[in-house]
């Protein structure tokens, strides 16, 4: 059940990036919001799972949106990997925490997808991952203060406590 | 075993991020050949397509009034604007029977919605037209403003095409009013830049980029961008010269994608006119 409910929820985040997220873009930038998803899923489910999670999702990513094979399972995997870190964070740091780890995610994630892409200068590969961090952070630090009070719970009974 | 089997559940976590990241990176550098995955990627993108196509009707359903009233007023310039370039088109078929210059190109275009994006590593959009309606890899994809891109992969009823702001993107163009050639690629944000001109060639700000039609895939002609800064280095072979697109490619809801037919001879082409 929780499978398919994550399943379901990468599925929309994924029509959603690629339909209506221009809508929220700022002179190009749009916020990540799979990678909000999968921070959620690396809270609950620690490295192992969400590194595999992240890897499947990647990969059909890649798949919908005829872009590099792979490049999103490679950012995925390791950004779930990252998450899977912080696995049952207390709710004490309910926004703050969230905000820095998906920034942080969201830099990684930006600055392995500019490894594959070929001659674009290092200041604009920095200024461009900053801001989109900025961006996609502060969209998933709302989001997880709006997080339901079982989500909550799920996440603090995650089994290796942060 | 149990040795074993211990560290595997020790490192378990790291042991699957090596496989995911060994696998991806294998992915990555074999992966991308058109025979490994064209049916896999083909099927996700009609899928894609199949999802996505309800909510692009349900976004043209708010912007309906806005593009009704714009598209009636691009309607009207246009109108004489054609009317214009058909009196150009007629003098340009006599002057080359005169000359003796009896082939010209024809082109028919398939009509197409943009469902949807991606923007991670190579920057491409989803159409709602495929194989069925003849849309095949490599054709050029256009809009009203000029070009999109080229068509990536097919499904049966949805295509990708890879932008023109992808950093893999390479086309040959010429500068409209000196004819000068020269390749277009994108830089970063909304500009791009036009390299391989040579530093004395007469290029200007405000001047029109064009396709130049010297490659096979991109018919010549098709608006690129126009040239904002030229900048002569001294030292340098070539300018430095850079190009604002155009087309606005965050805001792209219709493009056309261009089927080149084979040279018709220009006798055909009056009776068919006529």
């Amino acid at each position: 059940m929780k499978y398919i409910f994550y399943a379901l929820s990468f599925i929309i985040v994924i029509l959603f990036e690629m339909t209506i997220s221009d809508l929220l873009s700022i002179r190009g930038i749009s916020p990540h919001f799979s990678i909000v998803v999968l921070a959620y899923v690396g809270l609950v489910e620690g490295r192992a799972r969400s590194t595999t999670i992240g890897f499947v999702f990647g990969l059909f990513q890649d798949l919908a949106g005829s872009g590099l094979i792979g490049l999103n399972a490679l950012t995925k995997s390791v950004i779930g990997f990252f998450f899977g870190q912080f696995v049952g964070l207390s709710r004490t740091h309910r926004i703050l925490v969230p905000g820095l780890i998906i920034f942080m995610a969201d830099l990684i994630h930006n600055f392995l997808v500019a490894l594959f892409v070929p001659n674009v200068p290092f200041g604009t590969v920095l200024l461009t991952s900053v801001l989109a961090g900025i961006y996609t952070s502060l969209v998933g630090m709302i989001i997880f203060a709006f997080l339901t009070e079982s989500a909550w719970q799920r996440i603090e009974m995650a089994e290796e406590p942060f | 075993m149990s040795r074993f089997s211990n560290f595997t559940h020790n490192w378990q976590d790291y042991l699957i991020l090596v496989v995911a990241v060994l696998v991806s990176l294998s992915l990555i550098f074999f992966g991308n050949e058109q025979s490994h995955n064209g049916k896999v990627q083909a099927l996700a993108i009609e899928m894609m397509g199949r999802i996505a196509s309800p909510v692009w009707k349900a976004r043209q359903y708010f912007n309906i009034m806005d593009t009704n009233r714009d598209l009636r007023r691009e309607n009207a310039l246009l109108q004489l604007y054609n009317a214009q370039l058909n009196e150009a088109f007629h003098e340009n078929q006599r002057l080359r029977k005169l000359l003796g210059l009896g082939l010209m190109q024809e082109y028919d275009c398939i009509p197409a919605k943009v469902l949807g994006r991606q923007q991670t590593g190579i920057h491409t959009i989803i159409l709602s037209a495929g194989l069925e309606q003849n849309v095949r890899p490599n054709m050029p994809v256009v809009s009203a403003n000029g070009l999109v891109g080229k068509i990536s992969q097919s499904g049966p009823n949805y295509s990708s095409a890879q932008l023109l702001i992808d950093r893999n993107f390479r086309v040959a163009v010429r500068v409209q009013r000196s004819r000068v050639e020269g390749i277009f690629k994108w830089q970063e944000g909304t500009v791009g830049v036009l390299e391989s001109v040579h530093h004395r060639a007469d290029v200007q700000g405000g001047d029109i980029v064009i396709t130049s039609g010297m490659s096979s895939l991109f018919p010549p002609g098709l608006l690129i961008g126009r040239v904002i800064k030229v900048e002569s280095v001294s030292t340098g072979l070539f300018q430095d010269i850079t190009v604002q697109a155009l087309v606005d490619f965050d805001r792209l809801e219709e493009v056309f994608i261009v089927k080149q037919n084979q040279p018709i001879p220009m006798n055909i082409q009056n009776e068919s006119n006529d």
